[in-house]
Parts: C-alpha cells; sequence; structure tokens
C-alpha cells in the first residue's frame, strides 16, 4: 500500500494543478502582506485632511449668500471646513493634534464662524470659544497633549461629583438607576483619562489608544447586560455579550502592560486561518474532486485496477495522499505567511506571545504564537478533512471532476448561512448536522458553541461520524463499479 | 497439454436487460495465442473486462492460474499483463515515468527490467518524452511494455493492432511469438482486423452475440470452413456448370467452384471427362480467416 500512496503523490507532483495552486496562494499570501503595508497606516487612521479639498470648499462657498437663512448652516460648514484643513496641514496625519482638531477645536470654530453671521451666539460664547481656541492651538504647537487629556479628566471628575451629589439626593428608584448608568459610564470615561495620562498614551492614532477606546466601547456594551441574566440569554446575545467580554478584557491588558502589538506580520498571521482558509479549503477539494474522477476521464483507472491490489486500498491510498496533501498545504501556507509576513512586514512582533482571554478562569493568558496559530489550525482541521472527503466521495460517486469541486466549495460557503437559518428558526436538529460541529475553535479557551448543548466530544463524535459515512459511500461505489467503456 | 493459464467457464453479464455475454467458456494453455474474434458489439471487451475484474460476473467462473477472480483477486491478477481498449497511460508524464508507476506496484520489476522492456518494445529513444506527444503507435508500444513489465503469463491485449503501422504490426507479432514461446506466456488477443491475428494465432475462439460459436485450432477452422469447397481448371466452364448442376458455380470461363464431398470428386471428374471436357488442375479452396470468420459469424449482424 506503500508504492500506491507513492505513486500517487507522484501522479500529483507531475501534474500541473498542484504548482499552480500552490503558486496562485504565494501570490496571494505577498499580496495581501504588501496591502497590509501600505493600508497600515489607516489602520486606526483619523480624517484625512486634504489641502485639495480647499478649492472645492471656496467655490461651493461663492455659491452661497451667507444673509439667505437656507444657505447659512452649509456656508458655516464650508467656511469651518477650510479652517480645519488650515490648520490641520501644520501637522501629521494620524498625529494626536488631528484628533484634537477633529474633536475640540472643530467646536471652537463652528461657535467663532456662527457668531459672524448670527445673532443666535452671544459675544460672551464667542469670547469663551476664541479663548478655548487659541489655548487649544498653543497646545498644539507646543506638543501638549496631556493638557487635553488632563481637561477631560477635570470635567469627567466635576460631572462625577454631581452624579454623586445627586444620586445622594434622589429617592426615585427610576431616576437613580438613570444616575448609576451615567455614573458607571462616568467611572470608565475617567478610567480612560487616568490611564491615558499614566501610561502615556497619546491621541494619535496607534494600537493603544486604538485598545483605550475599543476598551471603552467594549465596557459600554457591556453595561447593558448589567441589568440581565446572563443564563437566560439566547445564543446570539450570549455570543456579543462574550465578545465584548473578551475585547473589554484583552484591551485592558494590553493597557495594563504597555502592550503595543501593532506589527502587521503578527496579526496576519494570528488571523492565518481567517485570511487564508479559503485557498486551503481550494487545494484540499481540487486534489480531491480530481484524484480518482481523473482516472476515469483519462481511462487510466483500468490500468490501475488490474494490478495486484484490492479496490479498497487502492481508493483508501488515494484518499490518505488527499489529507496529506492537505496537510502538506496547511503546512506550506504556515510557514509562507511566517517568511513572506515577516520579510515584508518585518519579524519583530512574532517574537510576543499570542494572547487569549480564558472564560472559565476569566484571565487573561499568553501562550507561545506558533503554538496557538499551529492549536487554531488543529481546531479548524475538521473542517478541511470534511470538505476534502466530500471532494473525494463525490470524485468516486460522480466520477466529475467539476461536480466535486463545485459541490464542497457551496458547502463551504452556504455552511454559516445554514448555521444561521438554524439559529433563526431554532432548529433543535442542527445540532446533528456537520456544519454547527466542525468548527472546534469556538471550545478553545473556554469559549462557547454557537447551539447551546454542544460540546467538544460531541461534535468530534458528529464529525467523525460524517467522515465515516463518506468513506464508507465511496467505497462501497468504487468496489461495485462495473468500468465501462471509456 | 500444456499447463491451464486461463479458463473461463459459463460466463454471463446483463446490462440492465440486455445480455452482453450469454455464457462464453476459454481456455488459455501456455504458448497458446488465442485470436479472440467478433464484430464489434459481440462482447469481446466485455469478456476481457470479466477476466480482469473490471466489471462484476453475473455467473460463470474466470480462474486464473488456479485463482478465482472474484474471491482472490488480488493473486489471480499478480501474473497478468494486459491492454484494455485504448492504452491509457498518463500523458503528462514521461514514458519512462509511466513505466517506473507500475514497476512500483509489482515486487520484481528493477531498472534492468524497465530498460529491458523498453528495448524489446524499441521505444529506447523517445522514452523521456511525454507520452502526450506520442504517436498512437508509440502508445500502444509502451502499452504493450507496461503490460510485459512484471512478466506476467497470460497476456490480454484488446485491439492491440488499432493505430500501428504495417512495420509496428510486424513488430508486435514478432514479440508476441517470442514472448508465447521463449516466455512460455498464454496470450489472449481480440481483434476484429483478422487478416493479422492470421499469421501468428494458433487458435482462434469466435465470439457472436455474446456467444462463443467456435473454439479450435486456427487450421482447423479454416479447414472447416473451407470443406467441400473445390476449384477446378478447365477448359469451358459454361458447359461443366450444366453438366454437374447446382453444386458449382462459374467463377469465369475457365475456373469452376463446386461444392461437394471430397467422395463425389472423381465422379464429377469422371462426368467432366465423359463429356470431353480439359480439366487442368483441381486445387482444395483453402479459405482465408477472414471469409471463414465471416461464414461463422454470418456477416456483422448485431442484435
Amino acid at each position: 500500500m506503500i508504492n500506491l500512496i507513492g505513486n500517487e503523490f507522484k501522479k500529483i507532483f507531475k501534474k500541473k494543478t498542484i504548482y499552480i495552486l500552490l503558486i496562485i496562494t504565494i501570490g496571494y499570501i505577498v499580496l495581501s502582506n504588501i496591502m497590509t503595508k501600505i493600508t497600515n497606516d489607516y489602520q486606526y487612521g483619523y480624517y484625512f485632511y486634504d489641502e485639495s479639498d480647499v478649492k472645492y470648499y471656496e467655490s461651493k462657498l461663492s455659491d452661497l449668500d451667507p444673509n439667505n437663512v437656507s444657505d447659512l448652516s452649509d456656508y458655516i460648514d464650508y467656511k469651518k471646513n477650510i479652517e480645519l484643513i488650515n490648520l490641520a496641514k501644520n501637522y501629521e496625519p494620524n498625529s494626536w493634534q488631528i484628533y484634537i482638531i477633529d474633536t475640540n477645536i472643530q467646536g471652537y470654530l463652528e461657535t467663532m464662524i456662527e457668531h459672524q453671521y448670527s445673532d443666535e451666539i452671544s459675544d460672551k460664547a464667542y469670547n469663551e470659544a476664541k479663548k478655548s481656541y487659541d489655548e487649544a492651538v498653543k497646545k498644539l504647537n507646543e506638543n501638549d497633549w496631556k493638557f487635553f487629556a488632563n481637561k477631560d479628566l477635570e470635567s469627567v471628575n466635576s460631572s462625577l461629583e454631581e452624579q454623586y451629589n445627586l444620586k445622594e439626593s434622589t429617592k426615585d428608584a427610576q431616576e437613580l438607576q438613570q444616575i448609576n448608568q451615567t455614573i458607571y459610564s462616568l467611572e470608565i470615561e475617567k478610567r480612560i483619562n487616568e490611564w491615558r495620562l499614566e501610561k502615556n498614551i497619546d491621541y494619535s492614532a496607534s494600537f493603544l489608544n486604538n485598545a483605550l477606546n475599543e476598551y471603552e466601547n467594549s465596557m459600554t456594551a457591556l453595561s447593558d447586560y448589567n441589568t440581565k441574566d446572563i443564563e437566560e440569554l439566547d445564543s446570539q446575545e450570549l455570543q456579543e455579550y462574550r465578545e465584548y467580554l473578551q475585547s473589554a478584557n484583552l484591551n485592558k491588558y494590553y493597557i495594563e502592560n504597555n502592550l503595543s502589538l501593532d506589527s502587521n506580520s503578527r496579526s496576519i498571521f494570528l488571523n492565518l486561518f481567517g485570511n487564508y482558509e479559503v485557498f486551503i479549503i481550494l487545494i484540499g477539494i481540487v486534489i480531491a474532486g480530481s484524484i480518482v474522477s481523473e482516472e476515469f476521464n483519462r481511462g487510466t483507472i483500468k490500468l490501475l485496477l488490474v494490478k495486484p491490489y484490492n479496490r479498497i486500498k487502492i481508493l483508501m491510498s488515494k484518499f490518505i495522499v488527499c489529507i496529506l496533501i492537505l496537510l502538506l498545504s496547511i503546512g506550506i501556507i504556515y510557514i509562507s505567511q511566517l517568511l513572506i509576513g515577516g520579510l515584508i512586514n518585518g519579524f519583530d512582533g512574532l517574537s510576543e506571545p499570542a494572547i487569549v482571554y480564558d472564560f472559565n478562569t476569566n484571565k487573561v493568558e499568553q501562550i507561545n504564537i506558533f503554538a496557538y496559530v499551529a492549536l487554531l489550525g488543529i481546531c479548524k482541521l475538521p473542517i478541511y478533512i470534511l470538505l476534502t472527503t466530500l471532494a473525494f466521495t463525490c470524485s468516486t460517486l460522480f466520477t466529475n471532476t467539476a461536480i466535486s469541486v463545485a459541490v464542497p466549495f457551496l458547502g463551504y460557503i452556504a455552511s454559516s448561512i445554514i448555521n444561521q437559518f438554524a439559529l433563526l428558526y431554532d432548529l433543535k436538529w442542527i445540532i446533528y448536522f456537520v456544519t454547527p460541529n466542525w468548527d472546534l475553535t469556538c471550545y478553545l479557551f473556554g469559549s462557547s458553541p454557537l447551539f447551546k448543548g454542544l460540546t467538544a466530544p460531541f461534535s468530534i463524535i458528529i464529525c467523525v461520524i460524517y467522515l465515516i459515512l463518506l468513506l464508507v459511500i465511496s467505497s462501497i461505489v468504487f468496489k461495485k463499479r462495473d468500468i465501462k467503456n471509456i | 497439454m500444456q499447463d491451464l493459464i486461463l479458463k473461463c467457464e459459463n460466463l454471463h453479464k446483463s446490462f440492465r436487460k440486455k445480455e452482453i455475454l450469454k455464457g462464453v467458456s476459454l481456455e488459455i494453455h501456455q504458448g497458446d495465442i488465442l485470436g479472440f474474434i467478433g464484430p464489434n458489439g459481440a462482447g469481446k471487451t466485455t469478456t476481457i473486462k470479466l477476466i480482469l475484474g473490471l466489471q462484476k460476473i453475473d455467473s460463470g467462473n474466470v480462474v486464473i492460474n488456479g485463482y478465482d477472480i472474484k474471491s482472490n483477486f488480488e493473486k489471480a491478477i499478480a501474473k497478468v499483463g494486459a491492454i484494455i481498449e485504448n492504452p491509457d497511460l498518463y500523458m503528462y508524464m514521461s514514458g519512462l515515468d509511466n513505466l517506473k508507476l507500475i514497476a512500483n506496484l509489482y515486487p520484481n520489476v528493477d531498472d534492468n527490467r524497465i530498460s529491458e522492456v523498453i528495448k524489446l518494445v524499441g521505444l529506447e529513444n523517445r522514452i523521456n518524452d511525454k507520452v502526450s506527444k506520442y504517436s498512437l503507435g508509440m502508445r500502444q508500444r509502451l502499452g504493450v511494455a507496461q503490460a510485459i513489465l512484471h512478466k506476467p503469463n497470460l497476456l490480454i491485449l484488446d485491439e492491440p493492432t488499432n493505430g500501428l503501422d504495417p512495420e509496428g504490426i510486424k513488430d508486435l507479432r514478432k514479440l508476441l511469438i517470442k514472448l508465447s514461446k521463449e516466455a512460455n506466456m498464454g496470450i489472449l488477443i481480440s481483434s476484429h482486423n483478422l487478416a493479422e491475428l492470421e499469421s501468428f494465432c494458433n487458435k482462434v475462439c469466435i465470439v457472436k452475440n455474446g456467444a462463443i460459436v467456435e473454439t479450435s485450432d486456427l487450421d482447423t477452422v479454416k479447414k472447416e470452413a473451407s470443406e467441400g469447397n473445390y476449384i477446378i481448371e478447365l477448359d469451358d466452364a459454361k458447359k461443366a456448370r450444366i453438366i454437374i448442376g447446382d453444386l458449382s458455380n462459374a467463377q469465369d470461363n475457365t475456373h469452376l467452384q463446386v461444392h461437394a464431398n471430397k467422395e463425389n470428386i472423381p465422379l464429377i471428374i469422371k462426368k467432366l471427362v465423359l463429356q470431353d471436357i480439359k480439366i487442368y488442375s483441381i486445387t482444395e479452396d483453402i479459405i482465408s480467416l477472414e471469409d471463414a470468420f465471416l461464414k461463422k459469424t454470418g456477416g456483422n449482424v448485431i442484435d
């Protein structure tokens, strides 16, 4: 049987198919690494103030009359934008200054310009805005972002004090709940600002600044669940809840440990199977979908079947080769991304461990990054193996390569839709189907599966049953098949 | 009697409701070259596929070298080499790679044997070219090479002369005779190109509409088919025909074909001589295999 397996390998590696598939895959890996490098600047990017837009706004302004009420708001808007662009051109895109211009200064400017054309803004308000504006621009130039952070912190603290006082004087339960909610949000904001100052994280678009924002968003979202019983959430709500919980904990960990994990090669590598899964599946099903049918189509099956090996041995060696090629392609993609990603985006991010949140222990843990990605791959293997086997079975059943490649590929595309559909209509029997069971990553680190009642051993058993079923069907068909005239 | 290599007994095979084989039996001994002859659709290829285990046998037995193909496939097929229909090979590989693939599947084939076989079929110069660049004739040669690589004692060739030029057919004929004599092989060779088989088969098996019409030595078939046919060379065929009557047939002015028993020939001669007809020669009309074949099968009619 070793000889049969060896022969199947030789046949595959003498054909162009596998090389074309691998070249396409590696080409895609190179391309996506280059694309990430190019678009890196905009990963957490801010609005880009483009100088060439000034002309556009000026032309718009010439068409508008500030004395006309209906034109006024547009007029002020364009005027403001020109001012903002003129201010922003002094600073780097995505710098902390741009964020301040985007948020604080925008407001001051609007008040100032509005005062010029409208009576609604009092002189006092204008003077205040003007003062703040001048001060802010001064701080921008002095590169003093802490001024803004301290100001934010001050205002949060005073708001908090206000709310606590309010809380003491309120008796009404509903109002009290409202106040508690507000206090919760303010406390988060306070923590963010304190962290910012303590950890020296400025407002420029960066990994840690993003982590602060993500933390804030996740914690705010989690506040909705404070009043709910976690046990009673439905699958989808639970999934969302867990995502927020994970995001909050991970971002908190990044901030507290000052981990700036913004290496591109690292992020692509960590999401290796998300990025390149389709290629792994493509290689698996193209090889498996043609390995039997091609012998029939070329007539070489007759050559093979008059050799002193029984048909089951011949079929099983073909299957083993398919699985080995699948594993080989995963290995090649794993190594290619490490090398190509490293060469294009640098190897430095790969020295940091992978950081995961464990739902069982409610702790953030560090795992060796290579082991972590390999673990993800192992948990994804049922998908790849079952789709490859499906292609293989179709290949023996229909002896038609096109069908054998198309069916599993469509199955792969449809699988998430099937799961969503089952979730929507609450189909209980779906847990005996293969699609909710074949992705074992949902059991890693205490995560919960999409459907309630599923466990890792159950899923593995279901996958094995489907695998055996597919193999038995193809064996029976292949064993009994009469070789007709070809 | 030499050793029995292949024995087929009463093979039946139906596809859906159509009965393709209605009890085919044949035997091949060491040194035999059996011509398996029949019109298109008679069941030649189906019989071969049953023998090789490529199709399931409805009823009947195939025993090769003492092993039943149904119950002991691996042992039965171990010493069989075959080309079925076309010499289907892996077109994207070189001839040598194809042979190496086959060699891997048998225990006793080494590189020396491969080059020996390449020389035997005369492919030395093109063996490293891809098979897709081969002519049909060259593919046939490579097909023969892969079939004899593991020194089988039963060689089954389905229409091996397809696409071979006269030179190639001559080579194949020489090769097969050599194999049957020196390697003590039994060879089953199917064809409808009878003229080619005639020159080197020692047995024929005529199949028609899924049943064996005739199995015997080649000479016997020819003899039987030609029994009672004599050509008489004489001076006036027309006159002679009137004298002899219905059993005769004037071929031209000087040749008369007579269908009669051997014992009656002297009587016919006597009659003719008495009527003053000059007789120059009498020959027994030994017809070609092709004619014998047409006679046995009653023409190329498929049920």
